[in-house]
């Protein structure tokens, strides 16, 4: 892992964590309206059978396709599914339908680094450094990422370019190897 | 057109060693070449097979040239400015090889997910630098085989041409990686090979009176004497390097900044395989802190014995921590098992490895297999974290054989933690040994590091992960009446780790790696390329 996507990853680790243990203290002081399936995923998801509470949550999101709850759960369930594929699809949709919401921008950029999508996730932390402009944390994963994104960038145009050295030296070698064997098959000089 | 040749006697004696020495320093030059490359771009079976591949074609070129020579020139000379070229190419190696591959590493090298790159820079390096005193080598043999036959049978020639330099090529296999490399290192192994070279074509030039190709290889033995006094420098100078190594297994360097001290292994910049925080036992909440979740899921009662094994050693990051989180609850043994004996020397050095020996810890120089294949013990816990050429699994320890055993070593209750560093998800690789694991356990769950791309693979021996139960566990850690320093600190990191922790269901007809069929590093490799192309 590259040290400064490492660094974006623990920076978003850090925001995601402070989010976690804020969640933690706010359902202690909340009451949310009871939902017996939702309880009954996160119980799974608790126990670490996080297929089982996938499976019940998209039952209950294709009834209610935009449940900001189940959306939020699901989209946790499949990161931690090592989905990050199938859990952006739900973070985006969350900041359509709520886009005060600073954890879910975290959770997305989050899901777009997992995957891969360096530009996407740095996207993401702008539109979140944008709403949020003075959360430090925030601006130094975006930094981290946007350099992260700029080096792939170069190590891709770096990559294509060593494809031709390699063939160049190749064909060098070749044509010297040819050159020589040329001269040595020459009849010798008379005398010689 | 007649040649004149060569008599049995003391020439056809010479030419003879010739071919042996030349058989020598062409395995010295090629079993160094991935020695040489390796702290810039590892030694993965991909290097590997980019030497071997350059070095054949390097082969093929140098046996056909060879053939035009001694056809054109069969005389002694001809062989000995073969010998003479070829010295000189390798006189050179220890100088251009790390130069070019220091100037070829760009700053994207810090990247894991630029092995792909590192694959085609190393084929670059090898066929400028290793490919052309190679081939010179290679045309030595024709040059030997006409100028011995013209006096004697064809076969009889080609056979002991053949057969001298197969047992130069013989040893040349066995002292650098016996004895050549842990004693005098990489690059005075090749100019060792050099030497040899320019001293058998000078003696041969002195022979025959011709001074002045002599005295290019008498010039040619003075320079590699000097450069050899000064073949001292660090292989890969980098800032905080305290001590680097080349083992018998690969090049180890240990570096210090910002009050921590990291063992880097090959080419690794960006991560490492162990890890020292100064006045802390956590790392930051790394892979290693995350490997001491695993007893609370074994669940042993206090004060019960706690028998631990980790497979990859290293310097003994891991087995500290145990001692210190889990020694004062538990009857801890922790058992080490480490390939190369070289990294627990080092951890004795600068990752403070006595301490953990003090209290009981025993280290076992052994591959993780055999280990376990040979030992009659049974673990609770056991951890494996085992890298090869930094970002590979070695795939004998993947396998539903190797798994099998892991779990036949395991006690009533025990577990096994697995760490797999994934660059992108979803990955093939990541859902090959998931499912793997679980064709073996009957069940794998893995635990997404908080912050890093490692994943821990988590199983149990009897098939059943007691999630809920380590969490209670964990909620009381560390016992009020055993404080424990960083123990608060520690609960938190893995309280969020467990949160991650998620049941695998590998889909039918999943690909399970077995001992006949284990494609690893191919996997490893497509993971890191759809890594860099997706972007």
């Amino acid at each position: 892992m590259t040290p400064r996507t490492r660094a974006a990853l623990a920076a978003a680790g850090v925001v995601l964590g402070v989010l976690a243990a804020s969640e933690r203290v706010a359902a202690a002081h909340t009451t949310p309206a009871p939902d017996p399936r939702l309880d009954e995923a996160r119980a799974l998801a608790a126990a670490g059978e996080k297929d089982r509470a996938a499976a019940l949550l998209s039952e209950r999101l294709s009834a209610a396709p935009d449940d900001p709850a189940v959306l939020d759960l699901l989209g946790q369930v499949e990161i931690a599914r090592l989905r990050p594929d199938r859990a952006a699809p739900m973070f985006q949709r969350l900041t359509e339908l709520n886009p005060d919401v600073f954890a879910t921008y975290a959770r997305l950029g989050e899901a777009f680094i997992l995957e891969g999508r360096l530009a996407d996730a740095a996207a993401t932390y702008r539109r979140l450094a944008a709403r949020f402009p003075r959360n430090s944390q925030v601006a130094s994963a975006l930094a981290a990422l946007e350099e992260d994104d700029a080096r792939i960038g170069r190590l891709r145009r770096t990559y294509g370019r060593l494809g031709w050295a390699v063939g160049g030296v190749s064909l060098f070698w070749i044509a010297a190897f040819a050159f020589a064997v040329r001269r040595i098959s020459s009849p010798p000089k008379p005398g010689a | 057109m007649k040649a004149p040749g060569v008599a049995p006697g003391p020439a056809a004696f010479f030419l003879v060693t010739l071919s042996a020495a030349v058989g020598f320093a062409m395995m010295l030059v090629e079993i160094t070449a991935t020695r040489l490359m390796a702290p810039f771009f590892g030694t993965s079976v991909y290097t590997w097979t980019n030497v071997i591949a350059a070095i054949m074609a390097a082969l093929a070129g140098g046996y056909y040239l060879g053939g035009k020579l001694a056809d054109r020139w069969p005389r002694v000379e001809t062989a000995l400015f073969v010998v003479l070229t070829s010295g000189l190419l390798t006189a050179l190696v220890p100088l251009t090889a790390p130069g070019l591959s220091g100037a070829l590493s760009p700053a994207e090298t810090t990247l894991v997910s630029t092995t792909p790159l590192l694959v085609r820079t190393s084929l670059l390096v090898t066929l400028v630098v290793f490919a052309p005193p190679v081939f010179f080598m290679a045309a030595l043999s024709p040059v030997v085989v006409r100028l011995l036959c013209l006096r004697r049978d064809v076969g009889w020639a080609s056979g002991v041409n053949s057969a001298a330099a197969t047992i130069g090529a013989i040893l040349g296999t066995f002292a650098p990686t016996l004895w050549l490399v842990p004693a005098l290192g990489s690059r005075k192994t090749v100019l060792l090979a050099a030497a040899l070279q320019l001293l058998l074509a000078l003696g041969g030039f002195i022979a025959l009176r011709r001074w002045r190709p002599a005295a290019v290889a008498a010039l040619g033995v003075g320079a590699l004497a000097a450069v050899g006094l000064a073949a001292s420098a660090p292989l890969r100078d980098a800032p905080g390097l305290v001590e680097e190594q080349e083992t018998r297994y690969q090049y180890a360097r240990v570096v210090h900044h910002d009050s921590q001290t990291e063992l880097k292994l090959e080419s690794e910049v960006g991560g490492c395989q162990s890890l020292l925080l100064e006045g802390s036992y956590l790392t930051g909440g790394a892979y290693y802190d995350h490997a001491l979740l695993m007893p609370f899921f074994a669940g042993k009662p206090a004060g019960a014995p706690l028998k631990v094994l980790v497979i990859g050693l290293g310097a003994g990051t891991v087995a500290r921590q145990y001692y210190h989180f889990w020694g004062p609850l538990q009857k801890l043994t922790v058992v080490g098992v480490e390939i190369d004996p070289a990294l627990p020397d080092l951890g004795r050095r600068h990752f403070r490895l006595d301490e953990s020996v003090a209290k009981g810890l025993r280290v076992v120089a052994a591959d993780g297999r055999t280990f376990l294949a040979m030992s009659p013990e049974r673990f609770d816990v056991i951890l494996i974290d085992v890298f090869s050429h930094e970002v590979f699994i070695p795939f004998h320890l993947a396998t539903r054989e190797f798994f099998d055993l892991v779990r036949r070593h395991l006690t009533p209750g025990g577990v096994v933690g697995m760490n797999v560093v994934v660059e992108r998800f979803p990955s093939r690789l990541l859902d090959a040994l998931e499912g793997t694991v679980a064709d073996v356990f009957g069940a794998v769950w893995h635990e997404k590091l908080p912050g890093a791309f490692n994943v821990q693979l988590l199983a149990a021996g009897d098939g059943r992960l007691d999630v809920l139960g380590a969490r209670g566990r964990l909620a009381a850690y560390p016992p009020a009446t055993t404080p424990i320093a960083e123990g608060a600190a520690l609960r938190t990191l893995l309280e969020q780790g467990i949160d991650q922790v998620a049941r695998y269901s590998p889909p039918p007809g999943g690909l399970v790696f077995t001992d006949d069929r284990a494609p690893v590093e191919k996997l490893t490799m497509r993971d890191l390329e759809r890594f860099v192309e997706v972007q």
